[in-house]
């Protein structure tokens, strides 16, 4: 289980944009892309703002409108998926 | 196709839709320390972008969503800022291609690029021998420069592509090139579409080579399965290019273009924003462009060749003065991608 006290990383080599709802992020390289859902593209929105993961549940919960334990599994499970692409990093401290 | 091909596809597709320049080039300058035979380019006497309107640029187009920047000139490594301007790229988080002829990297400049990370750096190689590079860059001691940046580079780990303009001088020894690019550690690709120059002279089109050189020196060459996969399915648009949709050029003085090889002025930075003059509905040009569908080419439409060529627009209107004529070079391209299909089909079925 990922600690809700952590804060999320960015990959600072990726290249993103974000297309309507969907974020695309593109490795260093060009050889990778990733498609980032509206949930997933929110996070990593946030991410940006140096939010600790319980802050982000919050967050989703008000904008999704959807229960804190629903979106403590959701966000458990898409920010495992993004550590797996290697897209992102989990940090003690805001950076 | 892999999920990644898939993503880029639709990340492609939003942007054709939406008229989002997913790529742009800026032309950073239009001085070149060399003077190649076929280059289409004319330099012109106006004041080139300062450092201060090129980062206002990248701005606006990671705003707009632009993923992809790519540097040419003339050449870029005679502008004193590219470093300067890289960096501030980098930090916008763009990836980046840079074209150059190699001849001015040095190993700081190596080292650089090495901490910027460009996508790729493409190295014009126009020849396997100093007399043939040298011959068609005019300038003696070309070759030797660009094979030590090509160098220079992949020791770096710099994903290098060698790009070959194949004409009558080098096609000769395109083989010989091509061992050339992958022993320095590079990868090379090749082309034969020569443009005539943006004022109107046809002189560089004198280099393009002949169906005969085609049938002697690119048979083994270029029968690659990378080329002969290159056939279109039965997308609708298959015959109009990204140019002026997803694909967008500035030029050294600011101008920006539908296409690096389409110079059709659709409005100047320095007059108005990038983002006005890409996105004016009233651009005739614009509207044309982003309005055509194959089925309105008439002529490339009723060719049976239509679904193994890569059409380009620039030529068709270099050519002819019409963005809806056929281009002369993807005319050679497709008749020989068809003569390369019944030679493997007689090969597979002998």
């Amino acid at each position: 289980m990922i600690s809700l006290e952590k804060y999320i990383v960015r990959d600072s080599e990726a290249v993103w944009r974000k297309l309507d709802d969907e974020v695309f992020i593109i490795d260093q390289a060009g050889e990778k892309v990733f498609a980032l859902n509206k949930t997933a593209a929110f996070i990593w929105e946030l991410a940006g703002d140096n939010m600790s993961i319980s802050e982000i549940v919050k967050q989703i919960c008000t904008r999704f409108e959807i229960d804190e334990a629903t979106a403590r599994t959701d966000i458990s499970e898409l920010v495992g998926e993004m550590l797996e692409k290697r897209i992102i990093s989990l940090n003690d401290r805001p950076h | 196709m892999d999920s990644t091909q898939t993503i880029f596809k639709h990340i492609e597709e939003k942007c054709r839709k939406k008229n989002i320049p997913f790529a742009a080039v800026l032309e950073l300058t239009a001085h070149c320390n060399l003077s190649c035979s076929h280059c289409f380019k004319v330099s012109e006497n106006r004041p080139e972008l300062t450092y201060d309107e090129i980062t206002d640029v990248l701005d606006q187009l990671a705003a707009l969503g632009t993923f992809v920047v790519g540097y040419s000139g003339g050449e870029v490594f005679c502008r004193p800022d590219l470093f300067d301007i890289l960096t501030y790229a980098r930090q916008k988080g763009f990836l980046q291609v840079l074209l150059t002829n190699g001849t001015l990297i040095t190993p700081e400049s190596a080292s650089f690029l090495q901490k910027i990370k460009p996508r790729d750096v493409e190295i014009s190689l126009l020849g396997a021998r100093p007399e043939t590079h040298d011959g068609i860059t005019g300038v003696r001691g070309s070759f030797e420069k660009t094979v030590a940046a090509i160098k220079l580079l992949v020791e770096k780990n710099i994903y290098v592509i060698t790009k070959t303009v194949l004409m009558k001088s080098n096609v000769y020894e395109c083989d010989r090139i091509k061992a050339l690019s992958r022993k320095l550690g590079a990868h090379p690709r090749f082309g034969t579409g020569i443009l005539p120059r943006f004022d109107g002279s046809t002189q560089p089109q004198e280099q393009k080579i002949t169906w005969e050189d085609r049938k002697h020196f690119l048979e083994d060459v270029v029968l690659d399965k990378s080329f002969l996969m290159r056939v279109k399915d039965d997308e609708k648009d298959f015959l109009v290019c990204k140019a002026g949709k997803c694909f967008a050029c500035i030029s050294p003085y600011g101008d920006v273009c539908p296409c690096v090889l389409l110079p059709i002025k659709l409005g100047n930075i320095r007059e108005k924003s990038f983002r006005k003059i890409w996105y004016d509905p009233d651009n005739a040009v614009l509207k044309e462009l982003r309005g055509l569908k194959s089925s309105d080419l008439e002529q490339c439409f009723a060719c049976d060749m239509k679904n193994i060529c890569d059409r380009c627009a620039g030529s068709a209107y270099l050519e002819h003065n019409n963005l809806r004529a056929p281009a002369s070079s993807a005319c050679e391209d497709a008749r020989w991608k068809k003569y390369l299909l019944q030679v493997k089909d007689a090969q597979e079925s002998y």
